[in-house]
């Protein structure tokens, strides 16, 4: 599967989908100003990855801030993932939070109860 | 020839001084504005010497009231797409004041007024609650932004929400919307 590698600006994330370096992740600030036309094409590489993912997934998110209209596309993409688990695939979830920032740490804690998947945590 | 009123100019200085404005911006609202306002803002020495989550929040909400403004906010003149607003910001016993001010269809006005009375209603638990709820049955790409982000605002901040709206014409009104977020430096 060809990777997906977007590099970060102001209020888009850095994503690296690569599953032949087996690299997961999204990081950065999230407020585009097109949630749908940022979002939608890296829904869609995540749901074909999916049908065939590797052996092992450890998906990595590492946020400083993303907006209210950036939860709905990370609770798909959690979703997904969630459905890939059940069908028996290894994929693990590491949720990042700065030290001192509760605010993304709990926000992590909310996605995890909703897909019921539980999350790695840790600070950077 | 001369048209400052300086006189008029000093006052004005003085009294955003004394009200300790920290920030203030008034005009048409884009993406890349409300980028630079967050970096002005962030850069600001009272946020600055803040702590981290009191410096995430303070652009947190600096954000979602920029963005919509820019996705909900109206134009007076309808033939034009700018979208203009206003945002102050300063700091009053410790804690930093956001407002936001900018125009709305009247015939929104009603709808808007119960959502944020519902939020202003709701303590932790019933936000946390609510945002869930809002988050796992709206649609994905739908028109749920506003509603989520008022939530969010107001887990952000120390909610209850001071607001106002005041009729323009038949068609307009001027909303004005204040948020404040408990500082942990008290300069």
């Amino acid at each position: 599967m060809e990777a997906i590698n977007l590099k970060g600006t102001y209020d888009t994330p850095t994503v690296t989908l690569d599953p032949e370096n087996g690299r997961f992740e999204i990081s950065g600030r999230s407020y585009p100003e097109d949630t749908a036309e940022f979002y939608i094409p890296i829904l869609e590489w995540l749901s074909n990855y999916i049908q065939h993912p590797n052996e092992h997934t450890n998906f990595v998110f590492k946020l400083d801030y993303f907006n209210s209209s950036s939860y709905k596309p990370f609770l798909d993409m959690f979703l997904k993932l969630a459905e890939a688990r059940q069908k028996g695939h290894n994929i693990s979830i590491e949720w990042y939070y700065k030290e001192g920032d509760w605010d993304i740490k709990e926000a992590g804690e909310e996605f995890s109860e909703i897909v019921e998947v539980p999350f790695e945590y840790s600070s950077f | 020839m001369a048209t400052l009123d300086h006189q008029e100019f000093n006052t004005w200085f003085e009294s955003l001084q004394t009200n300790n404005i920290l920030f203030m911006f008034k005009g048409d609202f884009n993406q890349e504005l409300i980028n630079s306002i967050v970096l002005l803002i962030e850069g600001l020495p009272e946020i600055e010497h803040e702590d981290i989550i009191v410096k995430k929040r303070m652009s947190g909400v600096v954000v979602e009231c920029l963005q919509n403004i820019c996705r909900h906010g109206e134009n007076i003149l309808e033939s034009s797409e700018l979208k203009p607003g206003m945002l102050l910001l300063r700091k009053k016993n410790g804690d930093y004041l956001i407002s936001i001010g900018n125009n709305v269809k009247t015939e929104k006005v009603a709808k808007l007024k119960d959502y944020i009375a519902k939020v202003n209603g709701l303590d932790d638990s019933g936000l946390k609650e609510f945002h869930r709820d809002v988050l796992i049955n709206t649609e994905l790409f739908g028109k749920y932004g506003a509603d989520l982000g008022l939530i969010n605002i107001a887990r952000k901040s120390n909610r209850d929400f001071d607001f106002d709206f005041r009729e323009i014409d038949d068609t307009y009104s001027f909303f004005s919307f204040e948020v404040s977020i408990h500082g942990t430096q008290n300069n």
